[in-house]
């Protein structure tokens, strides 16, 4: 049996779960949105029984009983978090708890932290009495809403958040979208977009759903051309060069970040 | 470059799970490190993608990521033989700047050795 048939996507989750284990992971956590939602997705990707190590550059912030995807117990807790929380530790979490461990999760990731996760199998099994807590009902707890449900387009979040940085926006037989309107053009920008669109059939075979293709290319040093499928068709965005990286970035994380909803 | 090579540049940038050297000319995978084995046709996979990047309609040069929410995976060409790409497949939270500059940088120091 060969790979073939598998979907990248898949095999690509496949593999990550094996490498779990093999080390820790380490997450670096801007806002208390991204931390929250890394330490949410962590809990929802771990199947098996672990015993789960959450620290930050000041040392531990919380040891967890992890299983099925769901929050079972607080096993530790640093001296300032556990000061607040004693009543918490060390028995099964019921949903009645959901608000206390929320409040919990909120004051460890406050966000502008290096975060990093390590498992190590569980001793015991987990009580089949309790379910523990899932991630959704803690993340609406935390008044927090997961990216797809929040933005049902990401292409033109990217181009909101990217505007100093965003040149043209291209579509097949349409002039190019200036957007920067006081921004110097390249005189061959129109060139690039009809290149990018001349590669439509690579784009086929290398762009899946939601993903972008960045590259830069050596006849527009300062250009980066990102390449994304819409179901309207394919739409080239011009950015400058040093930004790809960034670009990329962003996209790939975007929608594993949860937004900040109205609790109504 | 050595395998060496490849093993400190994952061990610096996290979530690095997979990083190979290509030759675009053959097809081939020159070598590879990762914390888990990876199947011969995801290596293969990995390579065919820099292919169609770098030689194909698009014809890249230079950088170029392909990222999604599932991870990115990122080609860096080498300066001084455009057929030398290294690929990177990295989880989404990765960053990306960091990775790019580590790979111009492993190519930097080939040239001077």
């Amino acid at each position: 049996m060969t790979g073939e048939g598998v979907p990248g996507d898949l095999a690509t989750i496949l593999s990550r779960a094996a490498a779990v284990g093999t080390g820790p992971r380490r997450i670096e956590a801007a806002t208390s949105e991204e931390a929250l939602g890394s330490v949410l997705d962590a809990i929802a990707t771990c199947i098996l029984p672990r015993r789960m190590t959450v620290s930050d550059e000041s040392g531990l912030l919380l040891g967890l009983e992890v299983a099925s995807g769901n929050l079972m117990q607080l096993i530790d807790a640093s001296t300032s978090l556990r000061a607040g929380c004693a009543d918490l530790m060390s028995r099964p979490l019921r949903p009645a708890d959901l608000g206390p461990v929320a409040a919990l999760l909120s004051k460890a990731f406050p966000g502008e932290q290096v975060i990093t996760f390590s498992t190590s199998p569980h001793g015991a099994a987990s009580d089949p009495a309790h379910a523990g807590l899932t991630c959704p009902a803690m993340l609406h707890t935390l008044g927090l809403t997961p990216f797809d449900l929040a933005v049902p387009d990401r292409l033109a979040y990217l181009i909101e958040a990217a505007d100093e940085v965003l040149i043209a926006i291209c579509r097949p037989g349409q002039k190019p979208l200036v957007t920067q309107p006081g921004q110097p053009l390249p005189d061959d920008l129109s060139n690039l977009a009809d290149m990018a669109f001349d590669g439509l059939n690579d784009l086929d075979n290398i762009l899946k759903e939601n993903e972008i293709l960045l590259i830069t290319r050596r006849v527009d040093a300062d250009l980066a051309l990102g390449l994304v499928h819409t179901e309207t068709g394919a739409v080239a965005l011009i950015f400058k060069a040093d930004s790809l990286p960034e670009i990329a970035a962003y996209w790939a994380n975007m929608a594993n970040t949860p937004l900040i909803c109205d609790p109504a | 470059m050595t395998h060496d090579d490849l093993s400190r540049f994952r061990a610096g940038i996290s979530t690095c799970e997979l990083l190979t050297l290509v030759d675009l000319s053959t097809g081939t995978v020159l070598m590879s490190d990762s914390d888990v084995h990876f199947g011969q046709e995801r290596l293969d996979h990995l390579c065919d993608l820099a292919r169609s990047v770098f030689t194909g309609d698009l014809a890249a040069t230079g950088t170029a990521i392909l990222a999604g929410p599932t991870g990115s995976r990122v080609f860096v060409q080498s300066p001084d033989d455009a057929t030398e790409v290294l690929c990177g497949l990295f989880g989404p939270a990765a960053d990306l700047g960091a990775a790019c500059a580590a790979g111009a940088a492993l190519f930097h120091r080939d040239r001077l050795a």
